[in-house]
């Protein structure tokens, strides 16, 4: 494999191994539209079974997946998506980057993606595929009240899900941050790519909750452990863990389209934003904010009035910031020079519908008004005036916006136009009625006539087909001009953000020469004529070394995937995962890939941290959010519970105690395993990993001695919740010392090869990074299982 | 008289819904009146601040604008905060007269309501009309939710949890008791009558029930 260069676009082998940021945004969007419709499809069958009252047309089974599955893809696997198969195209262009900082990495999020969708899909052929509503609730998730296999594959798909936003999480904060072209500051940087930061932010800290609730949940289906059937757990637990995930989640598939507005209007407005740095310090405000709301989704469950009224106070707050964003984007109308092409509709559109979807959200935002609100049509109303009408319409905007530049074409501007008016008619005549159905209860699959609700349905349904109809002259616009679209050239709209002075498309390296911000402001610029480079057949760019293919990409995911079927079908699959993944992660760590590194980029505030080493930072993060789910998902058994076990009655203090030694004596010896590889000595880096190895080993050994003992007296996963919490709580801890080790034994085979002595140490620092990190997991777990 | 659950929640709602009108309607209004205003025509020239390809745009805008409307949402949000607490404290503490209790058990796929003579009846909650009626409600297998949309109230009915809600009936007449959180196939039928009755014949129908055990 050349340097350099890519196969051409029609070739499949250059899409199954390109690791290049815009293919991959491409790849996500196609990806990410394919669920839009799918989901979709099962919306308007929704639609038609709630067209008439004692509808027949769904099943009740029928009906519950397809209310469950419609809300986890669109939520999951379109909006987040779709938003950013445009990071992944335009922040790299941007902020004047080859590519994001992890290439590779870039690869595998999306393989990930794609592979956690297959999985999410194939529960449809495990007995039922999920059909217990996207929000998953506690205890009807359990495996008495859904016995089928579909949910715990699911759960799988789930699991693959977070892993690859976590990914893309580390990419997109080392790229933002490190990869800057010189001049660049932080506050130079457009919207978008602002709000792809505070995005990538938000992810890091929400989702391994999510992860924590998912684990917890197929521990509790396949261990029989006692977390969300219990009642001292139970629903409310499950409650708190997937909406402190799930809160700042529906902001995160808003912020980045609010980013694409921001770029949208002054191109469309002829202005620059209003009040621009507000509307970046609200983004990060709200951003802040959306991690103290989540008691909203759970303001009649009977907690502490208290706490409502606090989450009441922090919910109306939240919408503070959101206010100065919208009052900031309409004031960028005034005295503006206004081209209402479909950009501009879509985006100006979205801004009015969150408005009419903000105002009601503030309705739910007094927990007064839940008490009749809460579980109604109400709330899908607000919250579909918001994703749909405020993300989805913006990031449609977007897709116009930046189709010229992805394709080198216009679309067709008349279609649409029709495209925007009919999906803005289409989209109110659906959603609108349903705030007039407050008193109907969501996620029921029919309702008698008696109640006076059909006429509003049928509205709903007559407008969700034509919202659903609009969207296919989306599609059919934008393909049909891929051919005969009028060639668009590099600035069609007259942009001022740096990918529009590259050509349309843009050249496989982005920039002949790297952007230069100087003091005053001013883009020096070097790549000036629109002749695309990177038409049809190879593209040579001999001046630049590096690579845009991997062959080590789709395999991991490939194997990931396996490896999650088999946590639910069994031992021969999982097995056949363990062999596949080991294959792949050794040819990944083998396989020879080149990143060119610019000389100069603005780093700020990172100047003196090496690229991986904040990658490891980075993941290490999520890792803390995720072992404090785990963590107050214990504390918050164990303080709802009337009892629990004495100290020294159940777990020997001996066993921890000792296990506590040997973990902090291994991570003393990967610290000199790191001295001696600075020092250049290979033989007392090689007995530093050997003994680290063995220390971690015998921590497991004795773990699992352990283990044995209390299982012999009687003390097993289902036993009760002591039990359940300290199995999980330290079985994930135990699951991440593993991993540690299979780390370490390929370090160890390297170092026999006279790796990492004298300026190539690195590796075995960041090792070293996760390694400590794990010990520190366990000096929480000791005394918290063993000493109180 | 003390407000109803009833009066309560449409009192605040009115006046949620005013303000919403009111500032909907402004914002909508002034944006379409800019757009309209301000569109794009030839003869119109490019802004001196106009953004273009090659230097990053100027500041614009006046944070004190910002800061008024900052100023003016919390004021509004305020008020609806304060209404909000106030008719939260109405909302869960039913007032002190006499009153009956009526423990609830939501199952799949119904309810049932034990009263204080410990008879039980499925599907239907009778109670006298002009009498402050206080629940406990409980979940007996998975995470429902109990609510009567012509009292405004409701709550969630969770296993080892009982949440308290109270409403009074004046009118004597039939009324819809439904379940509004998913819990599976028969969610949309978990429907119960409540049946509101004239004293008098509550009384009756009552002691009925005590004998028939």
């Amino acid at each position: 494999m050349s340097e350099g260069t890519l196969p051409p676009t029609w070739s499949l082998k250059r899409w199954l191994f390109t690791t290049n940021h815009k293919d991959i945004g491409i790849l996500y969007l196609v990806t990410s539209i394919y669920f839009f419709f799918m989901a979709g499809t099962l919306a308007l069958l929704m639609r038609v079974q709630l067209f008439s009252p004692q509808g027949t047309f769904l099943s009740s089974a029928s009906y519950n997946q397809a209310v469950t599955v419609h809300g986890l893809i669109m939520i999951l696997w379109f909006l987040s998506p779709f938003a950013f198969s445009f990071a992944n195209y335009f922040v790299p262009l941007q902020i004047g980057a080859r590519d994001l900082a992890f290439p590779r990495l870039n690869a595998l999020s999306y393989w990930f993606y794609l592979f956690s969708g297959i999985l999410m899909l194939m529960s449809f052929f495990f007995g039922s595929a999920p059909d217990v509503g996207w929000t998953l609730y506690s205890p009807l998730t359990s495996s008495r009240y859904t016995p089928f296999l579909g949910m715990n594959v699911g759960a799988a798909g789930l699991v693959m899900l977070v892993i690859s936003v976590t990914m893309t999480t580390v990419n997109f904060i080392v790229t933002i941050l490190y990869y800057r072209a010189p001049g660049l500051k932080l506050k130079h940087m457009p919207l978008f790519s602002w709000s792809i930061l505070v995005t990538v932010f938000m992810m890091l800290y929400a989702f391994p909750s999510l992860l924590a609730g998912v684990i917890i949940l197929f521990s509790d289906r396949t261990l029989g452990t006692l977390y969300f059937t219990s009642n001292e757990g139970g629903a409310l637990l499950w409650d708190q863990i997937f909406w402190f995930f799930g809160h700042p989640e529906v902001y995160i598939v808003l912020f980045p389209a609010i980013g694409a507005v921001g770029d949208i209007l002054p191109t469309f407005t002829r202005r620059p934003l209003y009040g621009r740095k507000y509307i970046v310090m609200s983004i990060i405000a709200a951003a802040i904010i959306s991690f103290i709301v989540w008691g909203h989704h759970m303001f009649v469950t009977g907690i502490n009035p208290i706490v409502t009224k606090f989450f009441t106070l922090s919910t109306v707050a939240v919408s503070l910031p959101f206010d100065v964003i919208t009052i900031a984007m309409i004031e960028s109308l005034v005295r503006a020079k206004i081209r209402l092409k479909a950009p501009a509709l879509f985006a100006i559109g979205s801004i009015a519908l969150f408005v009419i979807g903000g105002i009601t959200g503030v309705f739910l935002a007094s927990v007064a008004l839940d008490y009749h609100l809460r579980g109604t049509y109400w709330v899908v109303s607000h919250f579909h005036y918001v994703m749909v009408g405020g993300s989805v319409m913006a990031l449609i905007g977007a897709l116009y916006y930046w189709y010229p530049k992805i394709t080198g074409r216009m679309y067709n501007e008349a279609i649409a136009k029709a495209h925007f008016i009919l999906s803005f008619i289409g989209f109110n005549l659906l959603y609108f009625p349903m705030y007039l159905l407050l008193d109907m209860p969501r996620r029921i699959v029919t309702y008698s006539a008696e109640t006076g609700w059909a006429p509003w349905n049928s509205m709903a349904t007559v407008g969700g087909f034509i919202f659903g109809v609009s969207h296919l002259l989306l599609v059919a616009n934008l393909l049909a001009s891929l051919g005969s679209g009028k060639p668009a050239g590099p600035n069609p709209w007259q942009g001022w953000t740096l990918e529009w002075s590259i050509p349309s498309p843009p050249p496989i390296h982005n920039f002949d020469t790297t952007p230069v911000i100087s003091d005053q402001g001013a883009l020096l610029l070097t790549n000036g004529d629109g002749h695309s480079t990177a038409a049809h057949g190879e593209v040579h760019v001999s001046s630049v070394h590096e690579t845009h293919m991997s062959y080590w990409t789709i395999l991991p995911a490939a194997a990931g995937f396996v490896f999650l079927l088999g946590m639910v079908t069994g031992p021969p699959v999982l097995l056949l995962g363990v062999a596949l993944g080991a294959v792949s992660l050794i040819g990944y760590g083998k396989e020879k890939f080149t990143v060119r590194e610019e000389a100069v980029t603005e780093k700020w505030p990172f100047e003196r941290v090496p690229k991986f080493k904040l990658g490891v930072w980075t993941f290490l993060t999520s890792e803390i959010v995720l072992f404090s789910a785990l963590i107050g998902a214990y504390l918050y058994v164990r303080s709802q519970s009337a009892s629990w076990p004495a100290v020294g009655a159940v777990f020997s203090i001996q066993h921890g105690a000792v296990n506590t030694f040997i973990l902090l004596t291994s991570s003393l010896t990967a610290v000199m395993a790191l001295v001696a590889g600075k020092r250049g000595s290979s033989k007392a880096l090689i007995a530093s990993l050997l003994a680290t190895l063995s220390l971690g080993s015998a921590f497991l050994f004795n773990k699992g001695l352990e283990w044995f003992e209390l299982f012999e007296r009687g003390f097993a996963f289902a036993t009760s919740l002591p039990a359940s919490s300290y199995y999980i709580t330290t079985g994930a801890h135990g699951a991440h010392v593993l991993a540690g080790l299979a780390i370490l034994v390929y370090l160890i085979v390297r170092a026999f090869r006279g790796s990492y002595v004298k300026g190539d140490h690195h590796t075995v620092e960041h090792f070293g990074l996760y390694w400590h990190f794990v010990d520190i997991v366990w000096v929480f777990l000791f005394p918290l299982f063993y000493l109180i | 008289m003390p407000a109803t659950t009833y009066e309560t929640f449409t009192g605040l709602f009115n006046l949620f819904m005013v303000l919403a009108i009111i500032v909907g309607s402004v914002v909508l209004g002034i944006m379409v009146y800019l757009i309209i205003r301000h569109r794009d025509r030839p003869s119109v020239p490019d802004p001196e601040d106009t953004p273009t390809l090659g230097s990053i745009p100027p500041e614009r805008g006046k944070v004190k604008t910002l800061l008024v409307s900052v100023g003016f949402s919390t004021i509004v949000l305020s008020l609806l905060i304060f209404g909000t607490f106030g008719a939260v404290d109405n909302l869960l503490n039913p007032p002190e007269k006499g009153s009956l209790e009526v423990k609830v058990v939501g199952f799949r796929f119904n309810w049932k309501f034990v009263y204080p003579n410990g008879q039980e009846v499925r599907a239907e909650l009778r109670v006298p009309a002009g009498e402050v009626i206080k629940l406990s409600v409980t979940g007996q297998d998975v995470f429902h939710n109990f609510g009567i949309y012509d009292f405004k109230i409701k709550t969630d009915a969770i296993p080892g949890r009982t949440n308290h809600i109270w409403f009074v009936a004046h009118q004597p007449g039939e009324y819809t008791i439904q379940c509004f959180e998913f819990c599976g196939l028969g969610h949309a039928t978990m429907i119960s009558k409540l049946i509101v009755m004239e004293p008098e014949e509550f009384k009756n129908w009552y002691s009925g029930l005590e004998v028939k055990a």
